[in-house]
C-alpha cells in the first residue's frame, strides 16, 4: 500500500488510512456525486427535464474520479475532508435553490 | 466507399505496428532509423484521417464515427495479432 | 505523472477490479451472448421457420388478437422482421371495477402469445432463449431484480473505476500497444491482459459507461428527486405521447394494421418496430406505430399516433432535447440495436475481448502472488478463494451455459415449466461444477471444466444435424443461414476452449515434471526457475 506520505506513516496508523480512503471512494464519493447531480439539476439553464437528464449523466463521472482522487490524494485524511468539503458546497447550492422554490 | 475505410484502418495500424523497434527488427532485420520511424508514424496517421473521411462519407455524421470506431478496434486487434502471431518467412524457414 | 500517483491508481485498480470481478465476469460474458439474443431466440427454437412476409404476420397478428381480446384495453405488438422468430404479441385486458390500470406491463403468459411466419400462433418448445442472456447481465437470477441490479451497478462503477485506474497506471500505454511477451509467465499474463484492454478501449469505456446509463433513474436518483415531486412529469417529457383516451363504449371496427404501418413507415422514413392499439374496437382507438430500434442510434424511437377507426394521423413525436437525445444515444450504443450483421460481430469480438479483459485481470492476480508466496503448497486464505473462484467462475459458467443449450434440445417438448427447467439445468450444472472446483486441485479442475465445455459445445452442431433431418445444404436451400452460423461459431468456440483445456494441461505437466526432478536432485541445489 504506498500512496506517497503515507508510505512514512506506520503500520497502525496506515489502516486508518486505508479505512478513510474507502470511506472516501465509496460511501462519499457517491454522496458526492449524488448531491453535485442535484445541484447541477437545479442551476443549469434550460428545460427541467434537461438538466436533471444532464445532472445525473454527469455523476457517474464524478463519482469515478471522486474514488480515484480518494486513493491518490497525498493522505486518507485529506481526501475525507477535500470530499466533505465539495459535498458540503454542492448541498448548500441544492438546498438554498430548493429553498428559493421553482422547478418542483 | 466504407471498404475503403477498413482497408486504410487496417494499413494505418500494420504501419504504426511495424514503427516499433521490436517488430521492425523482426520483420527486416535491423533496428529502424528514427527518420523511418517517423516516415511510417506519418503514413499511418495520414492513413487513419482518410479512414474517418471515408466512414462519414459512407455511413454520414451520426453513424461514420461509430462504425469508424469499431474499424479502428478491429484493425487494432488484427495488427497486434498478425504481427505478434504470424512469424516472418525468416522464422518459419529455421 | 509521479510514481507515487501511479502506484495508488495500481492499488484502486487491483481492488476495484477484484472484488466483484466474478460478478463483472458474468456480466460480460452474458451481455456479449446477448448481443445475439435474436439470433439465440431462434436457434433454440428450431421448430420455427423464418419468417419472409412481415405484413402477413401482423394480419394474421390483428385477427388472433381481434378473436381473443377483442375488448381489452390495449394490444402491443411487435414487428417482425427475418431476424426475429414472429411477432410477439401482448394485450392488457380492461380493468375491473376501481382496480388501478398498470401502467407499461409487459404481459403475464396468459396475455402474451407468438405469430408466426404463417400469421398463425406458433407452437414451439417453450424456452427462454436468448432472452434469458440479456435479461440475466442486470437481473442476475434467483433474487429480486432490485439487488441485482444493484448489484450489477455496483460491478460497473467499479468496472468503470478499474477501467480509468488502468489507463493512467499503464505507464508506457502507447509505446507497449503492439507488445506481446510469450513465454514468461507473470509479463506474459500482463501483456495479454493489457491487450485485450487497451485494443478494445473505445468499446469498454463507452459499455462500462453506457451500461450505468441503462440503469440511471434506480442508481442515481436524486437529481430528479430535486427537481420533481412528481415522476411522471418527467417521464412524459422524456417519452412523449398523445394524449390518453376515454373508451367510448361504442363498438367500431379497427382499420387494417397493416395499411397505418405502411403509412407511418412512409412518414417516419425507417421501418416499423413496435405498434400499440389502445381501446381497440371502440370508436376511441388509437394507434401508435414506433420507429425500429433497429433504425435510429437513440434508443428513444419517433412514434406517431392513428385515430383507430378511419386512420387519420393524430399525432407525431416532438424532436427530444439535447440531453434527452445524448441519454438515448447513449443507451442505444449499449444495446447496440441500430447495428446491422457486420457491426454487430464487432460488438461481439469486442464484448470477448471483454470477457477475457475480466478473466485474465483475475488470473493475472493469482499468477502474481504465488510467485510470492512463502510456501506454494499452503497459500493464505485470500489467495485459495481467489483461486478457486476462479476455476468455479471462469471454468464454471462457461460449463453451465453450455449444459443449458443442450437442456433446450433435449428436455421434453410438452414438458411443464420447460423454459424454468431449462435454466434450472444451467445452475444445476454450476453447482456440480462448484463441487467438482471444491474437492479436485485447481490444476485438475481447470483442464477438466475447460475441455468439457469444448466437448459439450462441439457436439451439439452434431445432434442438430442428426435430430432435424438436415444435412449441410439445407441452409443453401432454404436460405436461412441463422441455424449454420451459430452451429459454426459454436464449433469455433468450443475449439477454441479444447485448445486452452489442452494448453493448460500440458503447462501444468511440465511444471510437475520439473517439481518432480527438483525433488530428484536435491543435492545438486539446482534451482530451476519458478514458471509461475
Amino acid at each position: 500500500m504506498a500512496c506517497r506520505d503515507s508510505l512514512s506513516i506506520g503500520p497502525r496508523w496506515r489502516w486508518l488510512d486505508v479505512t478513510l480512503r474507502i470511506v472516501a471512494a465509496v460511501p462519499m464519493g457517491y454522496a458526492v456525486a449524488s448531491l453535485w447531480a442535484m445541484a447541477l439539476a437545479r442551476m443549469l439553464p434550460g428545460a427541467r427535464s434537461e438538466a436533471t437528464v444532464t445532472g445525473t449523466l454527469v455523476a457517474f463521472a464524478l463519482c469515478a474520479f471522486a474514488a480515484m482522487y480518494a486513493f491518490a490524494a497525498r493522505s486518507g485524511v485529506r481526501a475525507f475532508f477535500v470530499l466533505l468539503t465539495l459535498g458540503a458546497i454542492a448541498g448548500c447550492i441544492t438546498w438554498t435553490s430548493i429553498s428559493a422554490g421553482g422547478r418542483l | 466507399m466504407i471498404w475503403i475505410a477498413f482497408f486504410c484502418t487496417l494499413a494505418a495500424f500494420l504501419f504504426l505496428g511495424l514503427s516499433t523497434a521490436q517488430h521492425y527488427q523482426r520483420r527486416f532485420g535491423t533496428r529502424p532509423r528514427a527518420d523511418r520511424q517517423r516516415l511510417l508514424r506519418l503514413i499511418a496517421w495520414l492513413l487513419l484521417a482518410s479512414s474517418l473521411v471515408s466512414a462519414f462519407a459512407a455511413r454520414g455524421p451520426v453513424f461514420g464515427p461509430v462504425i469508424w470506431i469499431g474499424l479502428v478496434i478491429f484493425a487494432a486487434a488484427s495488427s497486434f495479432l498478425f504481427l505478434n502471431f504470424i512469424a516472418p518467412s525468416k522464422e518459419r524457414k529455421s | 505523472m509521479n510514481k507515487g500517483f501511479r502506484q495508488s491508481q495500481s492499488t484502486l485498480h487491483t481492488w476495484s477490479g477484484l472484488l466483484l470481478g466474478w460478478v463483472l465476469f458474468l456480466v460480460f460474458l452474458c451481455g456479449t451472448i446477448a448481443f445475439w439474443r435474436e439470433g439465440l431466440n431462434r436457434y433454440m427454437r428450431p421448430e420455427l421457420a423464418r419468417v419472409e412476409q412481415p405484413m402477413t404476420v401482423l394480419a394474421g397478428a390483428q385477427a388472433f388478437l381481434q378473436t381473443k381480446a377483442p375488448d381489452a384495453k390495449s394490444w402491443s405488438i411487435t414487428m417482425p422482421n427475418t431476424r426475429i422468430p414472429g411477432s410477439q404479441v401482448f394485450w392488457q385486458p380492461q380493468p375491473k371495477e376501481g382496480e388501478e390500470p398498470t401502467r407499461g406491463r409487459r404481459g403475464r403468459g396468459d396475455t402474451r402469445a407468438l405469430i408466426g411466419e404463417d400469421g398463425q400462433v406458433v407452437e414451439a418448445r417453450e424456452t427462454r432463449g436468448g432472452e434469458f442472456f440479456y435479461r440475466f447481465h442486470f437481473d442476475l437470477y434467483y433474487m429480486p431484480v432490485i439487488w441485482a441490479r444493484w448489484l450489477v451497478g455496483a460491478a460497473a462503477m467499479m468496472m468503470l473505476v478499474a477501467i480509468l485506474s488502468g489507463i493512467v497506471t499503464h505507464k508506457k500505454i502507447f509505446r507497449d500497444f503492439f507488445t506481446l511477451r510469450r513465454q514468461k509467465g507473470q509479463r506474459s499474463w500482463l501483456d495479454g491482459h493489457n491487450a485485450s484492454a487497451v485494443l478494445a478501449l473505445p468499446f469498454h469505456l463507452m459499455i462500462t459507461y453506457t451500461g450505468l446509463v441503462t440503469l440511471m433513474a434506480m442508481l442515481m436518483p436524486w437529481a430528479i428527486l430535486a427537481n420533481y415531486t412528481d415522476r411522471d412529469k418527467l417521464s412524459d417529457a422524456l417519452f412523449p405521447s398523445s394524449a390518453e383516451v376515454e373508451r367510448a363504449g361504442q363498438p367500431t371496427p379497427l382499420v387494417k394494421l397493416t395499411s397505418l404501418v405502411l403509412d407511418a413507415e412512409r412518414r417516419l422514413g425507417v421501418p416499423a418496430g413496435f405498434i400499440q392499439v389502445s381501446e381497440p374496437g371502440d370508436a376511441s382507438a388509437r394507434v401508435t406505430v414506433n420507429a425500429a430500434s433497429s433504425a435510429t442510434l437513440s434508443s428513444r424511437t419517433a412514434s406517431v399516433t392513428y385515430n383507430g377507426t378511419n386512420g387519420a394521423l393524430v399525432w407525431q413525436s416532438p424532436p427530444s432535447g439535447p440531453a434527452a437525445t445524448t441519454s438515448g444515444v447513449m443507451i442505444g450504443l449499449h444495446a447496440g440495436r441500430f447495428a446491422d450483421i457486420t457491426l454487430r460481430w464487432i460488438y461481439f469480438l469486442c464484448g470477448a475481448a471483454g470477457t477475457l479483459m475480466v478473466a485474465s485481470g483475475l488470473v493475472l492476480w493469482t499468477v502474481k502472488r504465488r510467485e510470492k508466496l512463502p510456501d506454494p503448497s499452503r497459500p493464505h486464505l485470500g489467495f485459495h478463494i481467489v483461486e478457486r473462484l476462479n476455476v468455479a467462475v471462469i471454468g464454471g459458467f462457461p460449463f453451465a451455459i453450455a449444459c443449458m443449450f443442450w437442456a433446450n434440445r433435449l428436455l421434453p417438448v410438452a414438458m411443464k415449466d420447460r423454459a424454468d427447467w431449462e435454466v434450472h439445468t444451467l445452475f444445476i450444472g454450476w453447482g456440480l461444477a462448484l463441487v467438482f472446483v471444491l474437492v479436485r486441485r485447481p490444476a485438475l479442475s481447470w483442464v477438466a471444466l475447460l475441455g468439457a465445455t469444448g466437448v459439450l459445445l462441439a457436439a451439439l452442431p452434431f445432434y442438430n444435424l442428426l435430430r432435424f433431418n438436415q444435412n449441410l445444404l439445407t441452409p443453401l436451400r432454404t436460405g436461412d443461414l441463422l441455424p449454420a452460423g451459430v452451429d459454426i461459431s459454436l464449433l469455433i468456440i468450443a475449439a477454441a476452449f479444447v485448445a486452452v483445456a489442452r494448453r493448460v494441461a500440458s503447462y501444468k505437466t511440465g511444471q510437475a515434471k520439473r517439481r518432480s526432478r527438483r525433488h530428484a536432485d536435491p543435492q545438486t541445489g539446482l534451482m530451476l526457475e519458478p514458471a509461475e
